[in-house]
């Protein structure tokens, strides 16, 4: 690796750039006053902050001892932590592998290529790091308030599991790009990652369920089974826990264990690194074809030819394969809930309900975004010779069929076992991607499908409004389920945020409205003329 | 409804964004001719072309595409029309083939029909080798022959370009000349934007200049070196004093 002005150039350009990521995602790219963002911040801030406190202050009430009451729940939480880190560095260290952007700007110039890595590895840890501290914030600064500062002492270990996680990912990254080579590796990595990211969550929820019919993580983590296998107090499997808490020894050994492991990797690896990432390059370029058959040309109806024109596309999008699969993931537990309860008498849909509709809700609002503003080739669609309904039909079937493949195979087993909780289900399901559905067309824009990570920052209320209706209608679906009226205050939660989004969205009338990106004159996609 | 209307009557078109982009344009482009669309950067060209295209409501004014009223009837304009946007926008994991089995369903074509014209137009714009390539890995150069091969697949009567020769190589970039010219020797009407003046030059029938949105010059090669009183001039002699003190065209 050459020496410092390498590193120092290209360290400033990624804190500017993560500088300025970070400002497009607090603002969503708007020219917010800072008064009004300062404000929004601290009552998000102040939210976060009572929500912690109505958990950890239960817990706290009679003195926080680090016996294995506690180190089980708080090891767990660790170890949770640390799967969505690795995760997140996983499919961050796939996306430098390919991402061009700037790539070829840096290194095409004389700087040295394993500095660039070097500060791209950097980068990941910063990135992830910071992002879990910013989301641990107030579960911290709750703990320091209730059971003594020594606990800001997580501050610390956060970052140092940032750079263990980060090592490891790159590690993990080479090795499939090694295993699998240029063309597969982004594939899989984006699945591991995913499995990565939610093995650990559903697997202790399966757990849960299959051990003691229930859902509760803490209620498992306090298990009689558990706590039996758990190691003694003393174990250094504690320490990392121990080290969250603000004890001397294990903080100051996760902290240099995180260090040297990152350290490491980027002073053995950097040049793998590099290598790598102009593998990539050339790998982007190669071409993908269809095994040498001889393509059956047909052609269908216009509904018909767009519906399969985005299951197609949904199907050859390795960053969607894997997303959906993190979805069906989800929706094992829930299927092991029927599973288990099979002919016992009690009502699965209760717990069935809330996470299927926030499987698919959420599932449907990436699809919709996809079919609907990450249209690649809106000139193309919008001067075709169909009136606009036609194409919004076709988009909304492609997304209520991708939908239905996913929820229909529980649907169905919910009904063997429950009827009526397999109709809500159902009703709810529908519900919830229809409106996941029609927020994506109220803020609908104009971007291309490699945008697609970033919808949420393109605009902050569309994602805040499908998050809020799709909560809303899982809690909905599951006091029905149920058979309880109270089903009513979360389904009118709902459509009152969906009135809003309705009144908020710059395309809010018919759906089929032109609609000009703000202040700027300049047209945004559309389906028809006006 | 098409036989004996001209290919394009734009009457009083305007569209203004922060200041007029397009201001009250008259057009007349005759079936089965070369026009080319000239001006300077901003000048309107293709606020215009979009408009045509039914991709951008017009403030005001009417467009007709062989006798329909492009605004009251959008669809059936659209269906012989053909638009060709300056930066191609296909999609990236679509082979060409597939790319224009999806314009073929769009356009509601016999599939019999639409294979030929596929496989065609693939093979003019040599673009056989990667017929089941997907796109992702196209140059721009392919890019935009696989979007102008989608636009010309259903034989469209009015086929509108914006730039289509940028980013092309010189081969690349005569074999679009060529397939544009048979078109419009086949009875197409082909109209076109362009910097490559040359390419105007040579191959436009007519010519028209606009600047702020407005018509300055219009005419045959001829009549526009009439206009600027440089007779033996190139069309870049032509393009730049018009343009630079031209005033509308009455």
């Amino acid at each position: 690796m050459r020496g410092g002005p390498d590193l120092r150039l290209i360290a400033a350009h990624e804190l500017r750039l993560a500088w300025r990521d970070l400002h497009a995602m607090l603002t969503a790219r708007r020219r917010w006053k800072t008064r009004i963002v300062v404000f929004w911040l601290t009552l998000a801030i102040a939210f976060a902050h009572l929500v912690a406190w109505c958990i950890i202050e239960p817990a706290s009430r009679d003195g926080l001892v680090l016996d294995r009451a506690v180190l089980v729940p708080l090891g767990g939480s660790l170890v949770l932590t640390f799967a969505v880190m690795l995760s997140q560095a996983i499919e961050q260290v796939t996306r430098v592998f390919y991402a061009r952007g700037d790539l070829d700007l840096l290194l095409s110039s004389p700087v040295d290529a394993g500095a660039v890595s070097a500060v791209r590895i950097g980068a990941i840890a910063l990135t992830s790091g910071g992002m879990m501290m910013l989301a641990a914030a107030a579960f911290i600064n709750v703990m320091a308030a209730l059971n003594g500062v020594s606990w800001l002492a997580a501050y610390l270990v956060l970052p140092a599991l940032s750079m263990a996680s980060t090592a490891l990912a790159v590690l993990v990254a080479c090795f499939l790009f090694g295993a699998f080579g240029a063309r597969r590796t982004r594939l899989i990595a984006q699945i591991v990652a995913a499995v990565i990211g939610a093995a650990f969550i559903v697997g202790v929820n399966l757990a849960a369920v299959l051990s003691m019919q229930g859902y509760s993580r803490v209620r498992f983590f306090r298990s009689d089974g558990v706590m039996a296998l758990a190691p003694g107090e003393s174990s250094l499997f504690w320490w990392p826990v121990r080290a969250l808490a603000g004890e001397t020894a294990p903080l100051l050994t996760v902290i240099v264990a995180g260090t040297l492991m990152l350290a490491g990797v980027i002073v053995f690896m950097h040049r793998r690194f590099a290598s790598i990432v102009l593998a990539a390059s050339a790998a982007s370029r190669m071409q993908r074809g269809t095994g040498g058959r001889r393509h059956r040309f047909a052609v269908d109806n216009p509904t018909r030819t767009l519906r399969q024109k985005e299951w197609l596309l949904l199907l050859r999008d390795p960053w969607l394969v894997s997303q959906s699969l993190m979805q069906i993931f989800y929706l094992i537990p829930p299927a092991a809930i029927l599973w288990t309860q099979f002919g016992s008498g009690g009502n699965p849909g209760i717990l069935v309900v809330p996470v299927l509709v926030m499987a698919t809700g959420q599932l449907a609002g990436g699809l919709a975004w996809l079919t609907v503003s990450g249209e690649d080739a809106p000139d193309l669609i919008a001067s075709a010779p169909l009136a606009p309904g036609r194409i919004l039909r076709a988009k909304v079937e492609a997304v209520a069929g991708a939908v239905g493949l996913v929820a229909l195979p529980v649907i169905i087993l919910l009904a063997v076992h429950s009827p009526h909780s397999a109709a809500v289900a159902l009703v709810t399901v529908m519900i919830a991607c229809a409106a996941a559905t029609a927020i994506q067309l109220w803020f609908r824009g104009q971007a291309r499908r490699s945008h697609f990570r970033h919808r949420q920052t393109t605009s902050r209320i569309a994602a805040l409004c499908e998050a809020g209706v799709t909560i809303s209608l899982a809690g909905a679906g599951g006091l029905w389920a149920f058979g309880s009226l109270l089903a009513l205050l979360p389904a009118l939660l709902a459509a009152g945020i969906m009135l809003m989004a309705w009144r908020l969205g710059p395309g809010g009338d018919t759906g089929c409205r032109m609609y000009r990106a703000a202040g700027r004159g300049v047209p945004a996609r559309r389906f028809a003329p006006a | 409804m098409t036989g004996s209307h001209p290919a394009l009557s734009i009457r009083g078109l305007s569209k203004v964004y922060d200041r007029p982009a397009v201001d009250n344009l008259d057009l007349d482009v005759e079936p089965g001719a070369f026009y080319a669309l000239l001006g300077p950067n901003g000048a309107g060209k293709t606020t215009t072309l979009r408009m045509i295209a039914g991709l951008l409501p017009p403030d005001a004014g009417s467009i007709g595409i062989f006798g329909i009223d492009a605004l009251a009837d959008p669809v059936g304009a659209r269906r012989i029309t053909a638009w060709v946007p300056d930066e191609p926008m296909i999609y990236e994991r679509l082979t060409p083939l597939e790319y224009l089995e999806l314009v073929a369903g769009l356009w509601q074509m016999d599939r019999v029909v639409a294979e030929h014209a596929a496989r065609e137009l693939i093979e003019l714009l040599e673009l056989g080798e990667q017929a089941n390539e997907r796109c992702e890995s196209f140059s721009k150069g392919m890019r935009q022959k696989v979007a102008l091969a989608g636009a010309l697949v259903h034989d469209p009567k009015l086929i509108i370009l914006d730039e289509p020769l940028t980013g092309l190589d010189a081969h690349a970039a005569r074999r679009v000349k060529d397939v544009l010219l048979a078109r419009v020797r086949d009875g197409a009407t082909v109209i076109l934007t362009t910097h490559i003046l040359e390419v105007a030059e040579r191959m436009a029938q007519r010519i028209g200049m606009i600047r702020g949105g407005r018509l300055v010059a219009e005419g045959t090669l001829d009549d526009l070196r009439t206009r600027s009183g440089q007779r033996e001039s190139t069309l870049e002699d032509v393009f730049l004093a018009l343009v630079a003190e031209g005033e509308p065209v009455s």
